[in-house]
C-alpha cells in the first residue's frame, strides 16, 4: 500500500508542479505590485477570508481537485497500465484506496504548503497590530479545505468513471444548485460550496458541521461506488471486443436520445414562447428618438406617453447640452418587481400595467432616458466608475425628471427622508462615492435622493451646464482610468473648473437645512429590538416596543438576503400584527427562519412616511435569535 | 491527390471525437437552458442576449480549451500524428481539417446559442435584424480569436498551461492596468458587457478587425509550428517539460511581473487643483488655501503664510526634492471643535480638510501637524505610517510644528497629556514596536503626545541637528511599491539609523525618556492639567435581556475622586465599531459615537439591539476635559458580543 501511494504520488507530479507554479506566480505579483510588509490579516482576507463564500477561491480548489481525480484512473486505462495494477497480489480496492488516498494526501499537502507561504509572507509584517497571526484560523481555513478537497475528490473519483459526461453532469449539478438558490431560501445545503462558507464567532471560525457531515457521508457512498466501478474496469483492447462494442453503441444511442430529448426541449420552450407571444399582442409606436412596444392593452398609456416623450427627450438634451442625440428603444412589455424602470445604453425596459398614472410613467421614462445619456455622454466611463458614481447615476437622473415632470409630493418626500438619514446616520460624501460599502452600511436606495441634492447643489455651484460637463469630461478621450472615487470627482469636476469642496459644502448646507425643517416626529426610531423562534419551528419573530402614536402599517423590516449591494431585492416585511402588553404596544413582525444564517441575520428597521412614498430605514443591524 | 484523403480523415476525426462533441454540445445546450431560465428570474435582467455575453465569456472558451485538447494536444502528445503523416496526404490538409472542424464546432454552438436566444426573445426585445447582425459579428469574431488562441496553444504540449496561465495574466493585467482602455481595443470592446446586448447602431467595425487580426496571427503560428523544421519542433514541444525548460520559464515569469510592476510604479495620479476663486495659494512651496467665502480670505491668507514659513525650512532640512501641492480645504460640515474631525487624505497630493475658522493656535498647531503628516506620507510613497516609523513621523511633524510657534501653553498641554498616558499604560512603552496599540490605548492624539515630548527628550539629549538628521534618515526617503522598495528600505533598521546618529540604543533611549517624563509632573503648570484629568476607567459589557433584547453597556469607574473645581464639567463619549476577527487600527472617524454629559460619571452608555451574538465591537471610551484641547482616552476594548 505505501509503495502503491509513493507510486501514486510520482505519478501526480506534474499537478503538483502546476499548483507550485500558480502560487509562485501569485506570489510574484504580490511581491512586485505592493510592498509585502505591510499585507495584514484585514488586506489579505478581505475576500479569501471574509464571512461567507468565496467562489473563485473554491472553484478553482474544485478544479484542481477534479483535475487529480481525473488523473487517477482514466489514463491507466487508456494506456492499459491498468491491467498491470490489477495483476498484483493486491486487492482492487486497496489499490483504488491506496490511489485516492494518494491524491487527497498530495492535495492536502500542497494546501499545507499554500498556508505555510502566505504565513511566511505575512510574517514580514512586523507591526503589533496589524502584522498579527492568526494560527488558529489558519488552522481552520486548512481543515475547512481538506474538508472540500475530500469530498470533490470523491465526486471526481466517482465521474471520472463517465468521462466526459461526468464533467458535464458535474458542471450541470453546480448551474442547477446556484438556480434553486436563487428560487427557493435554505436550499444552499444542497450545494457543496456550503462547505466553503465561512463564519465567524467572535475571533472563533464558525464551521457548519452538519452540512459538512452531510457531503461526507454522500462523498463516503460515491468513492464506494466508484470503487467497486473502477475494480471492474480492464484497459482498452484494440482487438475485436463485443462487450465495448455494445457499451459504445449504447452511449451513441444515449447521447443521441438526450441530445434529441434536449432538442425538444428547446423547440417546445421556443413554441411556448411562440404562443405567449401571439396571446400577447404587441404593438409599436416610434417618435424621433424612441421606438415604444407595448402590450395592446397598455395602449391609452403608451400614446399619452407617447405624445409627451419627445418633447421630454429634447428638454434633457437641452438640460444637459447633450451632443449626441441616442435612439432609444423603450421596452413596455413586462413589469420588474423590483424597480419602475431599467435602463442600459440605448436600452429602457419598463412596465405600463401598474395602474399608476400618466405623470408617474412620464417620469420614470425621463429618469430612465436621463441614463442613456449618461452612458452615451460619458462614453461608458460613468459604467467603468459605477461604485464611484452611482449616486450621482441615480441623483442626476432624479434631479432632471423632476425638473421635467414634477410631482412636488414624491420629491419632497425623498429629499426628506435623505435629510433625516444623512443626519442621523452621518453620512459623508466619502460614503456616497464607494457604493458597494454604502449599501452595506446604510438603505441603498438613499443615492435617489441624496444623490438628488449633490446634483442640485452641483447646479447651484456650477451651473447648470455643469450636468451634461461631469458626463463629457468622465469620457474625455485621455480620461485616466482605474482612480480612486475621491480622486475621480475632483479630476473630473476640475475639467470645467468647478471645485468639490463647494459643491459639497452647498450638498451639506441644504441637506442641513432641510433637516431642520422636518417635523423629526414623522421619523420614528425603533430600538430595543428582539427576535425569538417561534413555537412553530419555521418562523422568527421580531419584536419592537412602540413609543409614537404613528400608524403601524406602515413599518417595516428589511431582511438582508443574499445581496447586500441591491437591497431592493431584499426581503421587505411589513408588521404581523400589533399587540398590546401592559399598556405599551408592540410590533411584531413574523420572517421565514431560513433568511436567518443559524439565528444571525442583518436587518433594517423603517417606516414609510406617508402611503406611496419610500421607506425611510435606519442603519443596518445585526440581530440574533434567542434560543 | 491531396484531397482524396480528406473525406476519410474527416471521417476519422468524428469517430473518435464525434461523441465527445455530442457530450460537449449537450452540455452546452443544458447550461444555456439553466443560464436563461436564472436569467428570466434575475432581478435586473434586461435583455436574453445577457445570457450569450455569458456563454463566449466562459463556456465557449472551456469547450474551445476541451476540444483543442482532444483534437491537437492528444495526437500530438500521444505520437499518434507520425501515423497519419505517413500517409500520402499534405500535413497542412490535416492541420486545416482539425482547425476547421474546431472552429465549425465552437462557432456552431454559438450560433445555436445565438438562435435560441433569437427565438425565445419577445417582441419587448425586439432582437432584429440590425442587432442580430451586429451581435453575430461580434460572437463570431470572438470566438475566432478564442478558437485561433486554443489552436495555437495546443501545439505546445504540456508547456500550453503555462501560455494559457500567462494568457489569463496578460488579461488580468490589460483589464486592470489604468492606462489601458478596453471600451475601444479588440476582444474587449467586443464583449463589453455595457454594449454588447444593447447598441443596435454602429457596427464596432474597428475592434472587430482588431480580433480578426489578431486571431489571425494564432492561426498562423498554429500552422507554422507543427510545420516548421519538417515536424521536429513539435516533437520537442511534446516531450515533458524538464529543468531548463521551467527555469526559462520562470524567468520569463519573473521578466512579466518586473514589467507588471515597474509599469503601475509609473502610473501617475493626475495632480489636482482648487478650482474656484476663493483660493489663496503660493507656487514655491505649492501651498494651496480652499476658503469658500470672500469673508475668510483673511483668515485664510494668515494659515497660507504659517504652512509656508513650515514647509519652506523642512524642504530643505529633510532635502525635498519633489513638492506634492499641500492643499487646505475648509469645510464647515466639520466639526469647529473636534480636533480629530480633520480630515485627510493623499491619493492625488495632500489635502487637508478641517473647519478652521474658530481655531486657536494649539488646534491651528493641529492642524498643521496633520498636513506635514500627509506631505511626509507622500514623498515617502506612503511608507512612513508603517508601524516602526509612524511615531518619528508623528513626533517629528508636531515637534517641528510646536518649534516654529514656540508657545509655552502648547507645551504644557502637550507634556501633560504626555503623561498622563505613561502612567495610565503603566508598563513601559516601546514606540518602535508596539505604536499602534499605545495609540489605540490613549487615542492618537495622546500617542503624537507621547512621540511629541520622546522628539524633545531626544533635542535635549543629542541636539537640533541630530533631530534633523535621524528624520532625514528615516522619514525622507521614497519607498518603491514593490519587494525591492521593502529591501532597500528594512536594509537599515531604525534602531540601526537611530545608533548611527546618536550612538546610543533606542532602548535605552525610551527607558530614559520615560523617566525623564514621569519627573515632568511635577512641573506646576503640567501638574495644575493632570489635576483636572478625572481618574476613571470605562468598560464595555454584552448584556442581553430576558425577552432577547440586546445591549451593549458602557460604564465607568472612579479609581479616584474627580475634580470638579476647575472644569466646568465633563462629556463622556463611547464609540462603537463593528470589526472583523482580524485587529486593524481603528479612526476615530469610524462606527458610531454615543455622547452625553458625566459630571458625576454615574453615565450609562446603552446601544440597543445593534449587534448580534458572535459580532466583535471595539468599543472606545473619552471624557472632553475643558483644559485639554482633545479628549482623553479612558478605556479601548475589543469585545464578542454573547
Amino acid at each position: 500500500m505505501i509503495a502503491l501511494i509513493f507510486k501514486e504520488l510520482r505519478q501526480l507530479k506534474p499537478i503538483a508542479f502546476l499548483w507550485i507554479a500558480l502560487l509562485a506566480l501569485s506570489i510574484g505579483i504580490e511581491l512586485f505590485t505592493s510592498r509585502v510588509d505591510e499585507q495584514s490579516y484585514e488586506l489579505f482576507c478581505d475576500a479569501l477570508c471574509a464571512p461567507g463564500i468565496e467562489y473563485s477561491q473554491a472553484i478553482f480548489l474544485m478544479i484542481l481537485c477534479l483535475v487529480t481525480a481525473y488523473s487517477l484512473y482514466p489514463r491507466e486505462v487508456d494506456e492499459r497500465t491498468i491491467d498491470f495494477l490489477h495483476a498484483l497480489p493486491i486487492k482492487k480496492s486497496t489499490i483504488f484506496y491506496g490511489k485516492f488516498i494518494a491524491a487527497f494526501g498530495l492535495v492536502c499537502l500542497l494546501l499545507l504548503f499554500s498556508y505555510g507561504v502566505l504565513s511566511v509572507l505575512l510574517a514580514f509584517n512586523p507591526e503589533s497590530m496589524s502584522g498579527k497571526r492568526y494560527f488558529a484560523i489558519d488552522a481552520s481555513l486548512f481543515l475547512r479545505d481538506c474538508v472540500f478537497a475530500f469530498v470533490v475528490m470523491a465526486h471526481g473519483v466517482f465521474l471520472s468513471r463517465f468521462r466526459t459526461v461526468g464533467l458535464v453532469i458535474y458542471a450541470l449539478y453546480l448551474l442547477l444548485v446556484r438556480w434553486l438558490e436563487t428560487q427557493f431560501d435554505g436550499i444552499g445545503w444542497v450545494s457543496v460550496f456550503e462547505i466553503f462558507k465561512i463564519d465567524y464567532s467572535g475571533t472563533a471560525f464558525s464551521f457548519n458541521f452538519n452540512v459538512m457531515a452531510g457531503h461526507i457521508a454522500l462523498a463516503v457512498v460515491l468513492l464506494v461506488l466508484a470503487c467497486r466501478m473502477w475494480s471492474g474496469v480492464q484497459g482498452k483492447s484494440e482487438g475485436v471486443n463485443k462487450n465495448a462494442k455494445v457499451h459504445k453503441l449504447l452511449k451513441i444511442v444515449a447521447s443521441v436520445f438526450g441530445f434529441l430529448f434536449m432538442a425538444m426541449i428547446l423547440v417546445g420552450q421556443v413554441m411556448q414562447n411562440a404562443q405567449v407571444a401571439e396571446e400577447k399582442a404587441f404593438e409599436t409606436l416610434l417618435t424621433d428618438h424612441y421606438r415604444f412596444v407595448f402590450l395592446t392593452g397598455d395602449k391609452g398609456q403608451a400614446e399619452e406617453l407617447h405624445a409627451s416623450a419627445e418633447e421630454h427627450y429634447q428638454q434633457l438634451r437641452v438640460l444637459l447640452n447633450a451632443s449626441t442625440e441616442p435612439v432609444i428603444h423603450v421596452d413596455m412589455t413586462s413589469e420588474n418587481d423590483h424597480a419602475a424602470g431599467l435602463a442600459q445604453w440605448k436600452t429602457i425596459k419598463m412596465g405600463l400595467s401598474g395602474g399608476e398614472s400618466p405623470n408617474r410613467y412620464a417620469r420614470v421614462l425621463s429618469h430612465e432616458t436621463a441614463h442613456v445619456f449618461q452612458s452615451v455622454e460619458s462614453n461608458r466611463a460613468f459604467r467603468a466608475y459605477f461604485n464611484s458614481t452611482r449616486f450621482f447615476i441615480e441623483g442626476m437622473a432624479n434631479y432632471v425628471s423632476f425638473e421635467i415632470v414634477p410631482r412636488q409630493d414624491t420629491r419632497r418626500q425623498n429629499r426628506d427622508i435623505a435629510a433625516v438619514s444623512w443626519q442621523r446616520q452621518n453620512i459623508q460624501f466619502e460614503d456616497m462615492t464607494n457604493s458597494a460599502a454604502f449599501s452595506s452600511q446604510f438603505n441603498a436606495e438613499l443615492v435617489y435622493g441624496l444623490g438628488e441634492i449633490w446634483t442640485e447643489a452641483l447646479v447651484d455651484v456650477c451651473g447648470k451646464g455643469a450636468l451634461g460637463e461631469v458626463l463629457r469630461s468622465a469620457g474625455r478621450d485621455g480620461a485616466p482610468l482605474g482612480l480612486p472615487a475621491g480622486v475621480f470627482w475632483r479630476d473630473t469636476l476640475q475639467q470645467f473648473s468647478c471645485e468639490l469642496e463647494l459643491v459639497n459644502a452647498a450638498w451639506r448646507t441644504k441637506l442641513s437645512a432641510r433637516f431642520d425643517d422636518i417635523d423629526q416626529s414623522q421619523f420614528p426610531i425603533l430600538d430595543n429590538m428582539s427576535a425569538t423562534e417561534h413555537e412553530n419551528g419555521v418562523t422568527i419573530s421580531i419584536s419592537a416596543p412602540l413609543e409614537s402614536e404613528l400608524p403601524a402599517y406602515r413599518y417595516a423590516l428589511r431582511i438582508a438576503k443574499e445581496s447586500k449591494s441591491v437591497a431592493s431585492v431584499d426581503a421587505i416585511f411589513k408588521p404581523d400584527n400589533l399587540i398590546v402588553e401592559l399598556d405599551s404596544q408592540v410590533l411584531k413582525f413574523e420572517v421565514p427562519s431560513e433568511l436567518t444564517d443559524r439565528g444571525r441575520f442583518r436587518y433594517q428597521v423603517g417606516y414609510q412616511i406617508e402611503d406611496g412614498s419610500r421607506i425611510y430605514f435606519q442603519s443596518w443591524r445585526s440581530g440574533s435569535v434567542l434560543q | 491527390m491531396a484531397l482524396a484523403g480528406v473525406p476519410t480523415l474527416v471521417r476519422k476525426e468524428f469517430r473518435e471525437h464525434g461523441l465527445s462533441m455530442l457530450l460537449l454540445g449537450g452540455g452546452f445546450v443544458i447550461t444555456l437552458l439553466l443560464a436563461h431560465a436564472q436569467n428570466q428570474q434575475a432581478a435586473f435582467a434586461m435583455s436574453p442576449l445577457q445570457v450569450l455575453l455569458l456563454s463566449v465569456t466562459l463556456v465557449i472558451p472551456l469547450i474551445a480549451f476541451i476540444m483543442g485538447n482532444r483534437l491537437i494536444s492528444t495526437e500530438y502528445l500521444g505520437h499518434t500524428r507520425q501515423f497519419v503523416e505517413s500517409l500520402p496526404i499534405n500535413p497542412l490538409v490535416f492541420l486545416i481539417i482539425k482547425y476547421l472542424l474546431g472552429l465549425l464546432f465552437v462557432g456552431g454552438l454559438a450560433l445555436v446559442a445565438i438562435a435560441y436566444t433569437w427565438l425565445l426573445s419577445d417582441s419587448g426585445d425586439a432582437l432584429d435584424r440590425k442587432l442580430l447582425t451586429i451581435v453575430l459579428v461580434k460572437v463570431l469574431c470572438v470566438v475566432f480569436f478564442i478558437w485561433s488562441v486554443v489552436f495555437c496553444f495546443s501545439f505546445f504540449g504540456f508547456l500550453r498551461f503555462a501560455l494559457y496561465v500567462m494568457l489569463g495574466v496578460v488579461i488580468v493585467t490589460l483589464v486592470t492596468y489604468p492606462g489601458f482602455d478596453q471600451r475601444e481595443f479588440g476582444p474587449f470592446a467586443l464583449l463589453d458587457q455595457g454594449v454588447f446586448a444593447f447598441e443596435r447602431d454602429n457596427m464596432p467595425i474597428k475592434a472587430a478587425l482588431q480580433t480578426l487580426f489578431m486571431g489571425a496571427v494564432f492561426t498562423l503560428a498554429g500552422f507554422l509550428l507543427p510545420l516548421m523544421r519538417d515536424g521536429s519542433l513539435i516533437e520537442s514541444l511534446a516531450k515533458p517539460i524538464d529543468r531548463s525548460n521551467m527555469v526559462v520559464l520562470a524567468v520569463i515569469g519573473v521578466g512579466v511581473l518586473a514589467t507588471l510592476g515597474s509599469l503601475l510604479e509609473k502610473w501617475d495620479v493626475p495632480e489636482y487643483s482648487f478650482s474656484s476663486d476663493h483660493v489663496v495659494s503660493e507656487v514655491d512651496p505649492p501651498v494651496s488655501i480652499l476658503y469658500l467665502e470672500p469673508i475668510y480670505e483673511e483668515q485664510s491668507k494668515q494659515l497660507l503664510e504659517s504652512m509656508r514659513d513650515l514647509i519652506v525650512p523642512l524642504q530643505q532640512a529633510l532635502d525635498l526634492k519633489v513638492m506634492p501641492t499641500v492643499r487646505v480645504a475648509l469645510d464647515k460640515g466639520l466639526s469647529e471643535t473636534n480636533l480629530n474631525d480633520i480630515r485627510f487624505g493623499s491619493a492625488d497630493g495632500v489635502l487637508v480638510r478641517a473647519n478652521y475658522l474658530k481655531y486657536d493656535s494649539f488646534s491651528m498647531a493641529v492642524l498643521q501637524t496633520n498636513a506635514l503628516h500627509q506631505l511626509i506620507q507622500a514623498t515617502s510613497g506612503e511608507r512612513r505610517t508603517f508601524e516602526p516609523y509612524h511615531w518619528l513621523l508623528d513626533g517629528f511633524t508636531r515637534w517641528w510644528v510646536e518649534e516654529s510657534l514656540a508657545i509655552e501653553e502648547h507645551k504644557v498641554e502637550l507634556f501633560a497629556r504626555a503623561v498622563n498616558s505613561v502612567v495610565y499604560l503603566e508598563e513601559p512603552i516601546d514606540l518602535v514596536h508596539n505604536w499602534q496599540w499605545i495609540a489605540e490605548e490613549v487615542s492618537y492624539p495622546s500617542a503624537e503626545a507621547l512621540a511629541y515630548t520622546a522628539l524633545v527628550f531626544y533635542e535635549q539629549q543629542f541636539g537640533r541637528e541630530a533631530v534633523l538628521e535621524l528624520a532625514n534618515l528615516v522619514l525622507a526617503p521614497k519607498v518603491s511599491d514593490n519587494v525591492f522598495g521593502v529591501i532597500s528600505d528594512r536594509r537599515i533598521s531604525i534602531q540601526s539609523s537611530f545608533r548611527n546618529v546618536t550612538g546610543q540604543k533606542i532602548e535605552r533611549f525610551f527607558i530614559d525618556w520615560q523617566e525623564w517624563l514621569l519627573d515632568q509632573q511635577s512641573e506646576p503648570a503640567v501638574a495644575n492639567l493632570l489635576s483636572m484629568v478625572p481618574n476613571v476607567r470605562g468598560a464595555a459589557s454584552s448584556e442581553t435581556s430576558a425577552n432577547g433584547v440586546h445591549e451593549l453597556i458602557g460604564r465607568y469607574e472612579v479609581i479616584d475622586s474627580v475634580n470638579h473645581d476647575a472644569v466646568a464639567g465633563f462629556t463622556c463619549d463611547m464609540q462603537h465599531v463593528l470589526i472583523s476577527p482580524f485587529d486593524y487600527e481603528i479612526a476615530w472617524t469610524s462606527g458610531e459615537h454615543e455622547t452625553q454629559a458625566c459630571d458625576n460619571f454615574d453615565t450609562l452608555h446603552s446601544v440597543s439591539s445593534y449587534y448580534a451574538a458572535g459580532d466583535r465591537v471595539f468599543v472606545a471610551f473619552e471624557v472632553q476635559v475643558d483644559a485639554f484641547h482633545q479628549a482623553i482616552r479612558v478605556g479601548a476594548q475589543r469585545l464578542v458580543v454573547e
